[in-house]
């Protein structure tokens, strides 16, 4: 990447995040410069974990206090003037660094102490084999998520006039809510332009709002407790192209009903454990193993990734769509 | 990593979809209560959770309590007893919208409510204010399908031929009827669809009429209802009813009945059922309860499941643990583990064997959901969108404009036993059936016809008369006001002259027969048959049903359906079934005189 694109990158960012600063200030009155943060005083250490590392909190043992909720929920909660922070927070890379950035954007002080990462998966497209042949047909010459994107909502034959009848049915988790989702999402965008780093302004571009308002209004969000994987098998009328992992489908028992395609550009599924005390320095020795005996794999070296401050952007522009 | 993926999103479901339709629904839903027959053992001291449950799965839940019981599971170290009840969800739905008063009528208060839909969790959440019925997650699903004989369905092309509504609705339209399809011998097209206002596979079957009328998948409006053309197709789907009703197992049982004749083709062409029903029917078990000692047997002509190319909808039974003040903690986490045991990858097979698809995304889709069985395990391949609540309101609304038509002759005993007390209040039999059966009378549109018979002995200015015609058969309209009043003026006098009166009232409404209506007569009697002279008994009643089944076979007879009300416990419910059969109509239950206005809502259902 050249400098100049990478100021225009930083300059990108710093517009978003003014204007999120704006709309926190309008949202919410309490915020100030005062920092009554607190972290736990019991004598277990407190986790959280974000909705799909439930079995991971549950399997920390009896020395742990946990929590399971969303990480969107962690995130609004933290970030907010006098939140009781936990010892450790295991959820999905860049949620404790956007932490830190809302906090900063609040003008409050930076909480996270250090970030470990435990494990890695990798984004696919799933979709019933029998669809297999239409996805490829109609999405040979465009980047997976861009295909899928535009034709969400519309009938199969689009893609593929020999398709079998129904429309094309993405399902993700809700990116507002859910790690997941979030990271869906931004693989879809990264998707969309064909890299994961946008340019200046991409954003507001004209083809790709409009992209993001038909993919917006077709996309399933599925329901809580289930994936869009899970969703998919049980009701491929409801969801027929599942953003899903490669630990996902490798654990499902009807692997063999789904084709799992790859993404690409990716932004890869990084687990993270992330620290607020010294307390919590023993997490990522005890969730790690954990994720990896489900299916995860070793956390690979860092990649270039898009920056905390644009998956909060990313976050506010669904829910800018999604009103 | 699919156990590790566990997320709390948003439902958007069809919870406030259904919403407000159902309000509809809910004012004259059903309220059948019976226990399985299956449960084993009793609750004891052990924490209960009752179920509340659509009648299509009270076997299958019933059979996985029984496991469960027997599996020596506790809460707080105490065992557990569950214990499912059928209730349809119309029913149940507004039972809880009430704070589900009067259990030893309406059944115990549930902890778990599973309807056929999560739809009406919304409905229920809506009217009480607040959520009381937090979306379930579903536990096993079917989709809505248009069953046919298959060779009827190989006349339109199956399977060749993809078909849909259009096809079904072209057909019913066709003033040739099945002769158009070069089969004359059929007669015309006959269409079997419950009322949308009590049966959840009613409810989508309509919304999927308007969805064909509009040529539309989704994005009903209600513009789009008040459109001429749509109203006109409509209402040509809705004259090829045969009948509608509560219950789907009507249509089903009738048709085995007249298969096992080898007249399965004359009772109707095509009813709109879950898909799970069409593997009951085709296996020999149409009403999906194997009774002790019945052996299935396969139909003669078995049925196939037409997937509708439009897109259908599905009913995914929500496992729902109801949040009111009955509801005790212990209840709640007991319930919470018989959820996770059914959702247990070897209970989702149980459920797959009783022919529900599973909603544990690990367990397969396979057999009995397969081709041998006349469905399609690849199927369906779209869903219809459930339209928001103000359309649903509006589609039901439309359904009860543009439904078929029905000329009725209500038939009410008015013997000496109708003069029995009930209760404390020194109510009678006859004071709870009059007040039923005026408040039925609100149910007729203006355009229905209505008329009104009493039966007993002994009557007639000579004294020789079995029944009198207090209100000649006439539109609603007219006939409103002198219905209640003739009903309101009765008194309970002699005999019970049964046979000769139905023989009598099938015959008059035979006789003045209106091939654009439903033609039917409602029969309600307390006792056995008794006219004085019990020599001749058995060639009246032989007479009798030999006049029925004559009447009502072949495909160009004037079908007039006899839907029985056995009242009161010393009714001769065993005669009164086989009149209905006789007529493939219904027999209803009101053994209980406090289920009578009930009873006659239900009945009232078909019209």
């Amino acid at each position: 990447m050249t400098a100049k694109r990478i100021a225009a990158l930083l300059c990108a960012i710093a517009l978003i995040i003014g204007a999120l600063l704006i709309r926190n200030g309008l949202d919410d009155n309490s915020s100030s410069s005062s920092d009554s943060t607190s972290a736990p005083s019991g004598s277990k250490t407190v986790v959280i974990c974000s909705n799909e590392f439930a079995a991971v909190c549950a399997g920390l043992g009896k020395n742990y206090t946990t929590t399971v909720e969303s990480a969107g929920d962690t995130l609004d909660s933290l970030a907010k003037d006098g939140a009781q922070l936990p010892d450790a927070w295991i959820t999905l890379d860049p949620f404790p660094g956007m932490l830190d950035t809302v906090r900063t954007l609040n003008n409050l002080a930076t909480v996270t102490k250090s970030v470990a990462t435990i494990a890695s998966d990798t984004p696919l497209l799933a979709v019933p084999k029998q669809r297999t042949a239409s996805l490829a047909a109609g999405c040979v010459s465009q980047a997976l998520w861009k295909c899928v994107g535009a034709a969400s909502g519309r009938a199969w034959t689009t893609l593929d006039s020999g398709a079998a009848g129904g429309d094309v049915l993405v399902g993700l988790a809700d990116p507002y809510a859910e790690d997941v989702g979030l990271i869906t999402f931004a693989n879809a965008v990264a998707g969309y332009f064909g890299v994961v780093q946008q340019d200046n302004g991409s954003f507001r571009d004209p083809g790709f709002t409009s992209w993001l308002r038909s993919f917006t209004n077709s996309a399933k969000i599925v329901a809580p407790g289930t994936t869009p994987l899970s969703t998919l098998l049980v009701r491929k009328t409801d969801v027929n192209v599942a953003a899903t992992t490669a630990s996902e489908v490798d654990a499902s028992p009807r692997k063999g009903e789904v084709a799992a395609n790859p993404v690409t550009p990716s932004i890869a599924l990084t687990a993270v454990v992330a620290t607020y005390t010294s307390r919590g320095n023993s997490v990522a020795g005890k969730a790690g193993p954990l994720l990896l005996a489900d299916g995860w794999t070793a956390p690979v070296a860092p990649q270039p990734q898009l920056p905390a401050g644009t998956f909060v952007a990313l976050r506010g522009l669904w829910k800018e769509y999604n009103k | 990593m699919r156990r590790l993926h566990i997320k709390r999103v948003r439902n958007l479901m069809v919870g406030a979809a259904l919403a407000a339709t159902v309000a509809s629904a809910c004012s004259s839903s059903a309220q059948q209560t019976s226990s399985s027959g299956g449960l084993q053992g009793d609750a004891g001291n052990c924490v209960t959770v009752d179920m509340a449950i659509s009648p299509e799965k009270v076997t299958v839940l019933t059979e996985l309590a029984n496991t469960f019981n027997q599996s020596k599971t506790k809460v707080d170290g105490k065992c557990i007893f569950v214990r499912p009840a059928k209730k349809s969800s119309g029913a149940a739905a507004q039972l809880l919208v009430q704070g589900w008063p009067d259990p030893a009528n309406n059944g115990p208060q549930p902890v778990i409510w599973s309807p056929a839909s999560n739809g009406w969790a919304g409905v229920v959440n809506e009217q009480v204010g607040k959520t009381i019925a937090p979306p379930g997650t579903p536990f096993m699903l079917t989709p809505l399908v248009i069953a046919m004989p298959k060779p009827m369905a190989e006349a339109l092309g199956y399977p060749g031929k993809q078909l849909g509504f259009a096809d079904i609705v072209a057909l019913a339209n066709d003033p040739q009827g099945w002769a158009a399809y070069g089969h004359p011998e059929w007669g015309a097209f006959k269409l079997g669809k419950t009322n949308p206002n009590f049966s959840t596979s009613g409810l989508n079957f309509t919304i999927a009429e308007y969805y064909a009328a509009t040529g539309k998948t989704k994005d009903l409006t209600l513009e789009d209802l008040q459109r001429p053309n749509v109203s006109e197709f409509a209402a040509n789907v809705e004259q090829s009813v045969v009948h509608y009703g509560d219950t789907t197992l009507t249509f089903l049982n009738n048709w085995y009945r007249a298969d096992q004749r080898g007249n399965a083709l004359s009772y109707t062409s095509a009813v709109a059922v879950e898909e799970k029903s069409v593997i009951d029917y085709n296996t020999g078990n149409p009403d999906g309860i194997l009774d002790p000692g019945e052996v299935p047997r396969p139909p003669r002509d078995p049925l196939v499941a037409i997937y509708p190319k439009e897109g259908t909808l599905f009913s995914d039974n929500p496992f729902i643990i109801l949040d009111t003040d009955w509801v005790s903690a212990d209840q709640r986490a007991a319930a919470k583990l018989f959820e996770n045991f059914v959702q247990q990858p070897e209970n989702q097979t149980k459920v797959l064997q009783f022919g529900f698809r599973p909603g544990n995304p690990n367990v397969p889709v396979s057999d009995p959901i397969s081709a041998k069985n006349g469905v399609d395990p690849t199927q369906p391949q779209s869903e219809l969108q459930v339209p928001q609540d103000k359309v649903l309101v509006g589609v039901l609304n439309a359904w009860g404009q543009q439904r078929k038509d029905a000329k009725v002759l209500l038939v009410l005993d008015v013997s000496g036993s109708m003069g029995d007390g009930v209760g404390t209040d020194g109510k009678t039999k006859l004071d709870l059936a009059i007040q039923a059966a005026v408040n039925s009378l609100g149910k007729f549109k203006d355009t229905d016809e209505v008329g009104l018979w009493i039966f007993t002995t002994d009557l007639g200015t000579d004294g020789t008369a079995t029944y009198l015609e207090l209100v000649p058969t006439a539109p609603m309209s007219e006939n409103r006001a002198k219905l209640k009043s003739a009903i309101e003026d009765q008194r309970p006098l002699n005999g019970t002259p049964l046979y000769s009166v139905t023989k009598d009232a099938f015959e008059a409404a035979r006789s003045s027969f209106d091939p654009t209506k439903i033609n039917a007569v409602v029969f309600l009697t307390d006792g056995q048959n008794d006219d004085a002279n019990p020599g001749d008994d058995s060639e009246q009643y032989d007479d009798m049903v030999k006049t029925l089944s004559s009447g009502s076979e072949g495909v160009n007879n004037k079908s007039v359906r006899v839907f029985t009300i056995g009242y009161g416990s010393d009714a001769d419910s065993a005669t009164l079934k086989a009149i209905a059969e006789a007529t493939s109509a219904a027999y209803y239950d009101a053994s209980n005189p406090a289920t009578i206005d009930q009873v006659f809502t239900n009945v009232v259902s078909n019209f």
